[in-house]
């Protein structure tokens, strides 16, 4: 029997306080259709977070290109980082020169300021998973891919598995390795950092952006649990319980004001494929 | 702990440049071609001082309010000395400096062409402020003009990061001691801490460039020492900012360069994430 992976997942972003939504520099990609919130189900599913860095041009648009790049190219029987991030690098030129044309055309040519941006690029930070399923059902492996500062965190009950890519609060910067929309001399190529690990069903993900990710490492380095704090506002169906956790983090100063992301994916035991259901 | 405020439209911070415009700036500057002024140097150097700026402060929507940038020249008149819309004005929103320099110049330049050479690109170069050489160089009267110009400013932003401002000079003060409107200058603060002197050293001596020292600069420069001394020691957020940008700090690096602009310094602010693979 053909296994499948089964996985409920659930999205929560906001934008830093004094921002508007649309103000908001972090992207998510987990399905083309159900958006924020949905169960997925195959051989191979991916996820992806990306935060655009608050310098540069639409850094947020970019950071969502990337995302959505990512999770297309990753489910694609041959993965290649370079292949996927010159595609991205592609699409989003071909996006500039029409914002560029558009603006023109309407009588609004860019101000030198928005030149010397759109020069520079846009850059963002990406996180990418990949989970496949295994031999035997309940089981597989993953795949995680990363540039930048948003992390994953993988917890089996009451235990945290993995940290990945940054392990401590220590790490976090404003100066991130980050993913840059063009490939020009003097900025240096980043390689992606990537592990694999194996799941079983009842494991829990998170995918963090950066501010989220360094709150959830500063209190493990306390003792505590974060992800049985977080898992509550991130998992529920209203979006306003998690904007009131984390104002309550930021007012008492345990969170960076910054744009938040969750992306929390909780392994299933998977449902027996259509056409087997008689044969049990 | 100090110099941690975020800097946000709802807490601006505030630049204030300033400008020696008195006569000794026509002299050559001790850097590159022999040719260049000093006062071509200082305009310069300020006039991508701002254009960084206002470069991280751009968003898809605008420039946002992170700050309120003054400049005051200092030569024959001491004052506000944008030239263009700005003119006349003191303190003036970074949107606002962004929309309205005197003029935008297409110059060229220099950037890698990925096989270890250069190659020329065509950027727009905005210029708030044209090079102006004339007079005495009352340095004290400009830093005590800076002194009520940033404590009106304290007193209406007590809790934002403290202003910075940045003396761009040749050194030569022809009306007294800096030292002392200095000291006064740095002893104003917000709640986050004391203003910020850092100064912008342009020399006619050709000695190699100095950028933040922690001890007094050993140039052919009588001034140097003067200004070194007048300058704030870095806080440590800034210093952290430094030393990630490749810079030897210490905890008595002081901002003050010698023979280099300071848009270094620009990088150092903590008004978000940027790229450490972007040079």
């Amino acid at each position: 029997m053909d296994t499948e992976v089964c996985a409920r997942f659930r999205v929560k972003s906001i934008p830093k306080s004094g921002n508007s939504p649309e103000q908001n520099e972090d992207a998510y990609f987990s399905h083309p259709k159900k958006g924020q919130a949905g169960t997925k189900r195959g051989r191979k599913l991916a996820f992806a977070v990306a935060d655009g860095a608050s310098e540069g041009f639409r850094t947020g648009e970019w950071a969502s290109l990337l995302a959505r790049a990512f999770y297309s190219q990753v489910l694609q029987k041959q993965f290649s980082w370079k292949k996927f991030v010159s595609q991205a690098r592609g699409s989003w030129h071909d996006h500039e020169t029409s914002y560029v044309q558009v603006r023109t055309r309407e009588g609004r040519p860019l101000r030198w300021y928005e030149e010397a941006l759109i020069q520079a690029g846009a850059c963002a930070a990406l996180l990418g998973l990949v989970l496949r399923a295994g031999q035997e059902p309940r089981r597989g492996t993953w795949e995680a891919f990363a540039v930048g500062d948003c992390c994953l965190f993988q917890v089996r009950g009451d235990r945290l598995l993995s940290s990945f890519p940054l392990q401590s609060s220590e790490q976090f910067s404003n100066s991130p390795s980050l993913i840059c929309s063009k490939d020009s001399p003097g900025v240096l190529e980043p390689v992606p950092e990537r592990i694999r690990g194996s799941w079983q069903a009842g494991d829990c993900f998170f995918l963090l952006t950066d501010a989220l990710a360094a709150w959830f490492l500063r209190e493990c380095e306390a003792g505590a649990k974060p992800w049985a704090e977080l898992k509550q506002p991130a998992k529920a169906k209203d979006d306003k319980e998690f904007q009131r956790w984390v104002d309550s983090l930021r007012a008492k100063g345990l969170l960076r004001n910054d744009d938040c992301t969750v992306t929390v994916i909780e392994l299933k035991q998977e449902k027996p494929a259509r056409g087997n259901a008689l044969s049990r | 702990m100090p110099y941690t405020a975020e800097i946000s439209r709802d807490k601006p911070s505030c630049f204030l440049f300033l400008v020696d415009q008195s006569g000794s700036m026509d002299d050559p500057f001790g850097v590159g071609d022999g040719i260049t002024r000093k006062k071509d140097g200082a305009v310069d150097a300020l006039n991508r001082l701002l254009a960084n700026l206002v470069i991280r402060c751009s968003k898809a929507e605008g420039v946002r309010y992170y700050f309120d940038v003054g400049v005051i020249g200092y030569g024959a008149v001491v004052g506000p000395a944008f030239a263009g819309p700005l003119a006349g004005r003191d303190l003036v929103p970074i949107s606002e400096v962004a929309d309205g320099p005197a003029r935008v110049e297409d110059r060229l330049k220099k950037v890698p062409d990925g096989a270890g050479g250069l190659v020329e690109q065509q950027i727009k170069f905005p210029v708030w402020l044209d090079p102006v050489a004339n007079g005495p160089t009352p340095m004290c009267q400009a830093l005590r003009l800076a002194y009520s110009t940033c404590q009106r400013w304290v007193d209406a932003h007590p809790l934002s990061y403290p202003p910075t401002v940045i003396n761009i000079t040749d050194g030569e003060a022809t009306d007294g001691d800096p030292t002392q409107p200095a000291m006064e200058l740095m002893s104003l603060s917000t709640q986050d801490g004391n203003v910020l002197l850092f100064n912008c050293h342009l020399s006619s001596e050709r000695a190699p460039a100095i950028e933040f020292p922690d001890a007094e600069p050993s140039v052919p420069d009588k001034y140097a020492a003067l200004l070194y001394r007048i300058s704030s020691v870095l806080p440590a957020p800034i210093r952290s900012a430094a030393q990630a940008e490749g810079y030897r700090v210490s905890d008595g690096t002081r901002g003050y360069v010698f023979n280099a602009d300071m848009v270094s310094l620009i990088k150092f602010l903590d008004i978000g994430t940027r790229a450490s693979n972007l040079r």
